[in-house]
């Protein structure tokens, strides 16, 4: 969306060689890739194809059985937990299922992790929820606690969340798929919103019209493997690959 | 009645020390099972291993054996242990490790999704125990444990048969010597009134801890057990 994609400055996650199996079982057989500051990367493909195991990897929610990942040039120790942790500071989470922490309040669950961090007090870390919360039309939901809102509203609450930490960036697994498709959109308007603000984002969605609206690029999966990259534009357009067509042709 | 009024003094110090060996239990009962509980779900595997063995050996044994075990094998290794001290810890060891499977189950309920979320947000290790599981893992602790409290207390009783004169114990003596004494037994009301006691004691014990999960629901989680996870259509992709 932004023109921050510039070549020279180098990309803020850096991906090569990753491979990570299970059990034998490959999924991912060697992915690159680059994410460029401010990027907004759409990653589509069959079930099963390493989408979310491509992504979790990049915070170190899975470990990679070889590769290496880069965040801002820096290399990550990919055994240490210590050096994901931190990492995970910078990349925030938006899973499928929200996964808010149901004993806390919704301010609770988005000032627990900058508190503790140390990324702010518990004066700012409220100020900013408040602020990012109001962005969201849900500060009036500060002291409900997850059960009382909807998908909808609980997904806005885990994007606040993670935005709180002030992440370079942020991945998202499927974050719609879970709502109904009535509370889709509003979502997908904050995800937009954010997209338009510079934020650097990999997205993992089904939702075709948002990645040819909204992604700098997209990348089809299938396998563990990368088999296209390209704008919306030439891999919803005119797809190089037969594997591509094949897969659009079916979802569109 | 009277005879129940005659030997109170008795009843008064058996039920004391019915007491102490309860409280001390309990107490004892509730560290282990805390400690090994938490060996359980740790990430050592040899830790874990530790933790099952001690759980596995322990429930599978039935508690009056694990009495006579402790009072009569004690001194074979040198150690002499009155009879209230052999049924504390027999006692203690017993409830530490069905505790300890109570606690597993408490922490086995916490969806895996929260702790990859927390781990998502970089909190460290003792962060997400402390302020994400754990809180969500104490609540459905609480039912079992009210149970397992409650089975304790009756245990109690079992220290009778290594000699230690707790409240069935004394209730046993009267028994006896009223039979011995009169010719008749007074089985049935004496029985009836100890049945009676520890009645009140579980019962007691039951009601108060129904407070504290109704306390602990509505004003720390307000989350509707069940409901919370019923609500949202997950599916499982990890
Ligand atoms: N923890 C795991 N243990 C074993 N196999 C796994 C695990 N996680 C993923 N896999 C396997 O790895 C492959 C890729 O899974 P992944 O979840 O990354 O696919 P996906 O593209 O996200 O699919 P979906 O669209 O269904 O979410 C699948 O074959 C899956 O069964
Ligand atoms: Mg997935």
């Amino acid at each position: 969306m932004t023109a921050a994609v510039s070549p020279s400055s180098p990309p803020l996650i850096s991906v090569r060689g990753l491979v990570k199996s299970f059990k034998g079982m490959r999924a991912l057989d060697g992915v690159d890739a680059d994410i460029a500051r401010g990027e907004v990367l759409v990653v589509i493909g069959p079930s099963g194809s390493g989408k979310s195991t491509f992504i979790r990897c990049l915070n170190g929610l899975e470990m990679p059985t070889d590769g290496r990942i880069e965040v801002d040039g820096a290399p990550v120790q990919t055994r240490s937990n210590r050096d994901w942790r931190r990492a995970r500071q910078r990349i925030g989470m938006v899973f499928q299922d929200y996964s808010l922490f149901p004993h806390m309040t919704v301010l609770r669950n988005i000032c627990l992790a900058p508190q503790r961090a140390g990324v702010a007090t518990a004066a700012q870390a409220e100020e900013t929820a408040i602020r990012l919360l109001r962005r969201v039309g849900l500060a009036h939901k500060a002291d409900s606690y997850p059960v009382e809102l909807s998908g909808g509203q609980q997904q806005r609450v885990a994007i606040v969340r993670a935005l709180a930490m002030k992440p370079d960036a942020i991945l998202f697994d499927e974050p719609t798929s879970a709502l109904d498709p009535e509370t889709v959109g509003e979502v997908l308007a904050v995800m937009r919103e954010l997209a338009r603000e510079g934020m650097t984002m990999v997205v993992v969605t089904h939702e075709m019209g948002f990645a040819r609206e909204v992604a700098d690029r997209v990348m089809f999966m299938d396998r563990g493997r990368i088999v296209e990259t390209g704008t919306p534009a030439q891999v919803f357009g005119s797809p190089a690959e037969p594997r591509t067509r094949e897969f659009l042709d079916m979802i569109l | 009645m009277t005879l129940i009024l005659e030997n109170l003094p008795l009843f008064w110090t058996a039920l004391l020390q019915t007491f102490q060996l309860a409280v001390v239990t309990l107490l004892f009962a509730t560290l282990i099972s805390a400690l090994v509980g938490l060996m359980t779900v740790t990430k050592r595997r040899w830790v874990r291993f530790i933790a099952f063995a001690y759980i596995e050996l322990l429930r599978d044994i039935p508690l009056i054996v694990n009495v006579m075990f402790v009072y009569f094998g004690a001194p074979l290794v040198g150690i002499s242990l009155d009879p209230f001290a052999a049924a504390t810890i027999s006692f203690s060891l017993w409830g530490g490790a069905n505790g300890a499977e109570i606690v597993r189950s408490g922490f086995a309920s916490v969806s895996r999704h929260q702790e990859q979320s927390a781990m998502a947000l970089g909190l460290k290790p003792w962060e997400i125990f402390w302020f994400v599981l754990g809180p969500q893992a104490l609540l459905p602790m609480i039912p079992p444990f009210t149970g397992l409290f409650s089975l304790l207390i009756q245990a109690t009783s079992l220290a009778s048969i290594v000699g230690a004169t707790e409240f069935f114990r004394a209730a046993q003596i009267v028994v006896e010597r009223t039979t011995l004494m009169t010719g008749y037994s007074p089985a049935f009301l004496i029985y009836g009134f100890v049945l009676l006691v520890y009645f009140v004691i579980c019962a007691s014990l039951a009601a108060g801890t129904k407070k504290l999960e109704r306390y602990l629901t509505t004003r720390q989680s307000r989350r509707m057990p069940s409901a919370a996870t019923a609500v949202q259509p997950v599916r499982e992709t990890v």
